[in-house]
């Protein structure tokens, strides 16, 4: 499970959901579970996961990305959780 | 031993004479030295006992029971047992005040950061505007 943290009016948040959209259609991974959570709608849990910023990202609900990751970055983990 | 007199005492911790001589008066801080004159000279021992009970105020405890704590502080081996469960229970207490300041901490710290990056309006209006 994949989860973005973004807020409104935070274009960097559209540039990293568009980054992994594309890299799972990349992969042929579209099945992956993934989601965007506003944190102005979820912000307890947004803290309870540790975001302190947008975008964040976390896979398998650990916060892995507090800034947007290059495609190098997010294949790595895209990769690592497919493996488990 | 460096010694302060009432109103350094005062000035130092930030409260009145008046009350530095009730904590005195009430028991809840052991007698206070004199000098030769008959004023009022608090050692670091007192002062340590001073910024105590300021903390322990603050976490909102009563008097009667800082007074109970200080015993404990002072004698910790030779504490009664209720004066002991009475600990562990502030103890407690304090760490449950801990978590939700660092849950308070980290959601203002997160709406801060929200309205230096947004280009419209700060989302901690939003947030306040609207109750869970």
């Amino acid at each position: 499970m994949i989860e973005i943290f973004s807020s409104p009016n935070c274009h960097a948040c559209s540039h990293a959901k568009v980054l992994l959209e594309e890299m799972l259609i990349t992969l042929g991974e579209e099945q992956i579970n993934w989601r965007e959570v506003d944190i102005l709608k979820e912000i307890d849990y947004a803290v309870a996961m540790g975001v302190l910023s947008t975008p964040a990202i976390a896979f398998n609900d650990k916060l892995v990305f507090t800034r947007i990751p290059s495609s190098k970055e997010l294949h790595t983990e895209i990769m690592r959780i497919l493996k488990h | 031993m460096s010694t302060l007199s009432i109103g350094e005492t005062s000035a130092l911790l930030g409260l009145s004479t008046d009350t530095l001589r009730y904590y005195e008066k009430s028991g809840l801080l052991p007698r206070v030295a004199r000098n030769n004159s008959g004023r009022r000279i608090y050692d670091n021992t007192d002062i340590s006992n001073l910024r105590f009970i300021i903390r322990a105020k603050k976490m909102n405890f009563s008097l009667a029971e800082i007074s109970d704590l200080l015993r404990m502080r002072q004698q910790p081996q030779t504490a009664k047992n209720a004066i002991r469960l009475l600990t562990a229970q502030k103890l407690s207490e304090i760490e449950i005040h801990i978590d939700e300041l660092t849950h308070l901490r980290n959601e203002l710290t997160l709406l801060l950061n929200l309205c230096h990056n947004s280009d419209r309006g700060c989302p901690i209006i939003d947030e306040l505007n609207n109750p869970k």
